[in-house]
This record gives C-alpha cells, structure tokens and sequence, in this order.
C-alpha cells in the first residue's frame, strides 16, 4: 500500500518543479497583459455608459400592449404595433404635453395606428388613456375641448372635428386623430369608438359638478375641470369651470367640492392670500355668503367664497356688480346640494 | 485512503502566508490608486466646449418676414430678400438642418416641420453648392414612424438630402460652460459635428408647458437621455439650448399656427391660418416674432427673454429692421 502512494503522491521534485515553474510564469505574464491593458483601457472611456447612466440617448422600444387594443371592423388593418406608455415614458408619445394628463390622475396610455385596407396613406391613430377615474377622463377632455366640435351622442361626451374625434367612456378618455379628411375615415373612427366601448362596458357616472352652474348666460360646452394649479394657484385643485357671457365678453364661474366646510374654507383663504400677493385688492362683502371677498386685480374683478364644503367664486369679470351677481346666482344652485359637516 | 497533497504544515502556512501577502498587495494599490469619482466624458473637443459656432458674422443680424400661403413661395422670398442662400451657404458647405419631427402625425396637423420647407430648403441649399445636405431629428418615440409619417423623410430625400435617424452612438455627453442644466447630457453630436452649415426648420406652436414650441425649443431635439426631466424648468433648457446652438440661419414656418392644445395638437381646429414664414439670422428675434403669431408677446413667453440674457439674440425683433415680404 504505502509503495502505491510513493509513487503516486510523491513524484521526483526535480523536473515537475521547473515544469510548474514554466506554466507559472506562463500564467503571470498573462495577468501582466490583462493588467496592462485594463490600465490602458480606462482611459478610452465609452461614453456610452454615461448615457446609460443618465438614461439613454435613444429611447428603447416602448412595450407593447399586453391585449389587442381594438376590435378590427372589417376593411381596415393595423399600421402599428400596439404601444402602452406609463406615468415614465408619456412625454416619449406626447411630450409637453404630458403634465395635463400627468396633473390629472394619468395612469397609462395605449395607442396604435390602423389603416384603410390597400390605403396606406388613409389611416387613424388611436389613443387610450387610462384617466383611472370618471372625473380624471372628464378633466382631460374637457380642457381640451375644441369650441367648433360637432357633439355626438354615442357617449355622453364627445365630440368630432373635421379630421378626428374625441370621448371619454368610464375612466378612458379617447382621441382617435386621422391623417385626413377623408369621410370613409371619418365614418370609420366613429366605428371603432362604438366597438371600443362595446368591448369594455363602464357603469355611467355622472359629472354632478356639471349641473351647480346656474344656467342663464352659460355656455354649456365650456363647464371643464382643471385638475391642479387653478388660475395659477399652485394647490388650487379640482376645480370646475364654466364661461359666462358678460357684456360682450366673458367672465368664469368656478366651484370645487372639499372633503369638508373647513377645508373649502381654508382652500378661499388660501386662494386670496394669493391674489393678494401678486397685488390684489381685498374688500368684503356680506352677498353672496358673509365674509365674500372681493378682489380687484389688473382691472377685473374675482370674487371668492365658500358655502358647506364648497369654494366658489367667479374669475375675470369685467365688474365688481357682474361678478357679484354671478356669484349670488352660483351660491343659490350651490344651497341646494345637502351639506356636509 | 492515500492524501492527495503531501504538503507539510510547515509548507501549508508558508504558501498561504505569501497567498494572504499578494492579496493585500493587489488590495493596498487597488485602494491607493482608485479614482472615487467617474471618469470624465471622452476628451472630444465638441464635448469640452459645446457645438462650433455655425453663424456667419458679415451676415450680421437680419430678419425677413413673408406673408403668404406657399410655403415654397415664402420660403424663396424670403431668402431673396437676404440677399439669396448663396448668402449663407457656399460652395463645398456640409449643411445640416434640424427639423421638428417630434411625432408621427400627418403635415396636415402642422405638429411638424412642413414636408414642403424641407424639400425646398435642401434643393436652394444643393443649387447653392453644398456638397451634402443632412436632416435630422431626435424624436424619442420611433424616429423612423416620425419621419415617415410627417413626410420629412421622404422629402428630404427625395430632395437629395440624406435623414439621419438617431442612434446612441451618435451622442456624446456634453456641457455647456455656465450652464444650469445642461451639464454632462448626451446630445446629438455626431450629425452636427460634420457640418459646415446649421439651419433651424420649426413650425410655430402653442406649447402646453413651455407657451410656445419655435426655433429655440426646437433644438431640445438636439438631446438625448430622459430629457422630460428638463420640463420642470422648460424656461431655463430652452434659453441655455439657444445658448448652445448657435445656427447660420432659422426659418419659423407660422403658414398654419397651432394656436392651441400644443405641442402635440390633434385636431384642425387647433390651427389658425397666420400666413407668414421667418427667415432670420438670430434665433431670439425670430422668436419673439413669432409669439406675435399665437396672438402673445414675447413677455408672455419667459424663454425668450432669459434667451436674451444668456446673449443668445435680440427680443427686440424691429431692431434688425425686418424686410417684409409678400407671395
């Protein structure tokens, strides 16, 4: 046993050590080069890994959608993959104009372009944006709304213009967009829009907000929500406007509907501190709640209150007499909401 | 069992002493020679000091404003009126012409740089002489859909003028001296830096952020990376990019005006016929111009002032005397 293990574990020392010593060296110049040219290397630095770590130069693909966005009709064919956009990559599809979706509760966006069969040059972008609720949809339609749209009663808003058409349906708001006049494209859009809201049913929500505008001298289609930053009022949130004729001009009714009568109280006081800064004339007013103030600022007048959990007010009127009266005529409708503590 | 290593104690410690001995070795000059901080960008010239400075100083400060609906028409009187594109591009001149093709929607929807302007910017720039004209943009969602279906692409080559389609390894991070925000940012080099001549080719919108998308915000093509960081002081990027660019000539297309829901638009009834072309020499007079087209100022639009003091052009458009042109 112990002559196996002589001659297995115990070679002669002598030519194995030179052997071991010629793969050593062998070994350690190889490190030497890899050394040397790291140490080189370094100093041509690929600015491409800056890029990388700032994000990259060239956008990568955006994901596609996970379902197919549409029910195809028949005569028409996709021109696009799928493409869905979150709250990160939405200024890759629409760039500036992100922050109004962005500001409003966006969740996603899913857009693809479709074209009429053996017409490549006819077709159709459509887009689907998650608002994530009735009153988000509702906002990004409605500060978007073009004044000389034709409305149309296959949802409850919505509206044509000449080359595109534009609807909110639950928390989606939709804006299918053509790349002409073209009524087959036109008829087409319409179409799709109906399968769009075949295909996903949302139980109806109505926009109560809407209705607390007192009628005469409104113009229907302006009632519109601004999600944030009312007026320029960084706080200022979730405020409904409507436009109202006012001596040949105009002048804007607002209402936003708070948590609470303090809250809303708080958000008036809030809003006329800031008038006040950018040089607003404060005076009060007992009509019509106590306490109204009064602003004068760049030659128009704004008028500010809260009643229960509502602020109220009207913006830009031509007069301290107009602006009055619109404002008693808005705290009235507002009386008949049932108030919260 | 016979032991596989016949290494006394003896020699055990002894190799894994001189082991441990390397390792701290290595580790002792690894520690003592590692930079902390990144390496800097890579030593190109254009990197270190911001784009080559493209005007053309005997050209001086002129502005030519031309009514008219045919952009080809205005486009060429325009220029006549300076004086003819001989004036600004010579024989053997590399022109690069940074377009707005910022998303694939039809010319129809005037959300792009007009197919028409850039077919005939290329064919005067070629019959001028240029050796090569060169059209691009960064547009961040699918450049190749974006210059299809605006119709740049095709009229720009169709033209004879070559697009180049943004690829990463066109970038190179660059800082602008004194800058607030452009600092270290990859931008559009490679296509700039073979160029002789620079021309601006934007239409006239409203901006939801900015107030309005012209000349100057046009150059935020000119940037890569995730640059909607940059919206949160739109003003600022907008004035430093006109700092950094500093073109032979900047045509502003306000034929059609998208007057509202910018920059992306969407709908004809965002469009208001306005009728009118720029052709200018400073990007900031242009500007300020054209704010007059969405029915602003130029104080209504911060970007074109701080522009001014970053020493970038003039807001005071009527002080270059603009000559005013009729198709």
């Amino acid at each position: 046993m112990s002559d196996v293990c002589s001659s297995t574990a115990h070679p002669p020392r002598g030519p194995r050590s030179r052997r071991q010593t010629a793969i050593g060296l062998i070994v350690l110049a190889g490190l030497a080069a890899i050394t040397v040219a790291v140490y080189s290397i370094q100093f041509r630095f690929n600015p491409a890994v800056l890029n990388f770590l700032q994000g990259a130069a060239v956008a990568t693909r955006t994901s596609a959608s996970v379902e197919p966005l549409l029910d195809l009709p028949e005569g028409v064919s996709p021109m696009s993959p799928a493409e869905r956009f979150d709250r990160e990559t939405l200024s890759d599809k629409i760039n500036g104009k992100a922050e109004l979706y962005l500001s409003a509760g966006f969740i996603r966006l899913d857009c693809q372009r479709i074209a009429l069969a053996g017409r490549p040059d006819a077709w159709i972008e459509v887009f689907v944006y998650d608002m994530g609720s009735v009153p988000n949809a509702y906002a990004v339609f409605s500060r978007q709304r073009r004044s000389d749209g034709t409305p149309l009663d296959f949802a409850e808003f919505a509206y044509r213009a000449e080359n595109a058409l534009f609807f909110t349906h639950g928390a989606f708001y939709l804006e299918l967009i053509a790349s002409g006049r073209d009524e087959r494209l036109l008829a087409f859009m319409e179409a799709v829009a109906r399968s769009f809201m075949a295909r996903r049913p949302v139980a109806s929500a109505a926009i109560a907000e809407r209705d607390l505008f007192p009628k005469e001298g409104l113009r229907e289609a302006s009632i519109s929500l601004i999600p944030a930053d009312a007026f320029g009022a960084a706080g200022l949130d979730r405020v409904f406007t409507a436009i109202y004729a006012a001596d040949g001009g105009e002048m804007t009714a607002f209402l936003s509907r708070r948590a609470s009568a303090q809250e809303a109280a708080d958000l008036a006081r809030f809003y006329v501190d800031f008038l006040k800064t950018y040089g607003g004339e404060v005076s009060l007013a007992d009509e019509p709640v106590r306490d109204t103030a009064v602003i004068a600022i760049l030659d128009m007048y704004e008028v500010v209150f809260s009643q229960g959990a509502f602020l109220g007010g009207v913006h830009d009127a031509p007069s301290r007499e107009k602006a009055l009266a619109l404002a008693g005529r808005l705290a009235e409708k507002l009386k008949e909401v049932p108030r919260v503590p | 069992m016979c032991p596989e290593n016949p290494l006394s104690r003896r020699e055990f410690l002894g190799r894994a002493a001189k082991a441990g001995a390397t390792l701290l070795t290595a580790g002792a000059i690894a520690y003592a020679t590692h930079a902390p901080d990144p390496p800097e960008p890579a030593s190109d010239a254009l990197a270190a000091s911001g784009l080559p400075d493209f005007s053309i100083p005997e050209a001086g400060k002129r502005m030519c404003i031309a009514r008219g609906v045919d952009r080809t028409r205005t486009l060429q009187l325009a220029l006549q009126a300076l004086g003819g594109i001989e004036t600004f591009i010579r024989k053997g001149d590399r022109v690069l012409i940074k377009v707005n093709a910022a998303f694939a929607s039809p010319p129809l929807l005037s959300a792009t740089t007009h197919p028409e302007l850039v077919s005939e910017l290329t064919r005067l720039c070629l019959n001028a002489g240029a050796a090569a004209v060169q059209v691009t943009d960064n547009p961040i969602n699918d450049p190749a859909s974006c210059f299809a279906l605006t119709g740049i692409g095709q009229a720009a080559r169709g033209a004879g003028a070559e697009v180049i389609l943004p690829e990463e390894r066109y970038f190179r991070p660059l800082t602008l001296k004194d800058a607030r925000l452009i600092q270290n940012w990859p931008v559009l080099l490679r296509p700039v830096a073979g160029a002789t001549k620079l021309i601006g080719l934007a239409p006239v919108k409203d901006h939801h952020r900015s107030g309005a998308s012209m000349v100057m915000k046009n150059w935020y093509g000119l940037l890569g990376g995730r640059r909607n960081i940059f919206h949160q002081d739109i003003q600022t990027v907008i004035a430093e990019l006109a700092r950094m660019v500093k073109p032979t000539l900047v045509v502003l297309d306000g034929t059609m005006t998208m007057m509202t829901n910018g920059p992306t638009g969407g709908s004809l009834s965002d469009l208001k016929e306005t009728r009118t072309l720029i052709v200018a020499t400073d990007q900031v007079a242009a500007d300020a111009f054209g704010a007059t087209l969405l029915d602003k100022t130029a104080a209504d639009l911060p970007f074109i002032a701080k522009a001014e003091a970053l020493g970038a052009g003039t807001a005071d458009y009527r002080a270059l005397s603009p000559i005013e042109v009729s198709a």
